[in-house]
């Protein structure tokens, strides 16, 4: 279950694994841009998946309470030489609202634990983490 | 978004020291996917220049310092 947001309105600090149907009711409906957001998501995760995707996180104003996010930044781990090549092509080209970061293991690791950790003031924070996706 | 003291400056100037570190690293490496090499340092060059642009212009409007 996702926690509550904190007094900044952020998520409290750590990966908070959540299915697409949970996202969705607690980030995607609360405004009509949540809304178009929240359908380039499940775009993003279908393509995701099928292109061979290993994890997937949600990061970015979309996971705060601010009610017309600029964007959602989601960083996709993917394994060399593994996957639908074709599909993570079409990852490449973009999706509207979305600022995707495709990487491997040390850079994954790096934008969990250490970019996408804290905010701009150095305060730590919470992401989400797409899981049950089958 | 708008950098707005100088504490932002510095964990901006971090996060861009790692990202920098991990774009050198990936660079320098040859594998077995080049095509998902090339997404990663498309993926941290979208985000190295985006920390430099937010950083360049909150320097762009402080006071001139002697």
């Amino acid at each position: 279950m996702i926690p509550p947001f904190d007094e900044s309105g952020c998520l409290p600090p750590g990966l908070h694994g959540a299915a697409l149907a949970e996202i969705e009711a607690r980030f995607g409906r609360q405004s009509e841009l949540r809304r178009v957001q929240m359908e380039s998501v499940r775009w993003m995760v279908e393509l995701a998946v099928h292109a061979g995707v290993q994890r997937i996180v949600l990061n970015g104003s979309f996971v705060t309470d601010i009610i017309e996010p600029n964007d959602v930044d989601c960083v996709l781990l993917f394994e060399p030489g593994k996957g639908n090549r074709a599909a993570r092509r079409e990852l490449r080209k973009g999706l509207p609202f979305l600022d995707i970061a495709v990487v491997r293991k040390r850079a994954f690791d790096e934008y969990v634990h250490s970019v996408f950790a804290a905010d701009r003031t150095g305060e730590r924070k919470g992401m989400i983490e797409v899981v049950q996706w089958t | 978004m708008d950098l707005r003291s100088e504490r932002e400056v510095a964990n901006t100037r971090n996060k861009l020291r790692v990202l920098e570190e991990l774009y050198e690293a990936a660079e320098a490496e040859t594998g077995d996917d080049e095509e998902l090499r090339e997404m990663e340092l498309e993926s941290l060059k979208r985000f190295i220049n985006q920390l430099k642009e937010e950083i360049a212009r909150y320097e762009a409007h402080q006071p001139l310092r002697r």
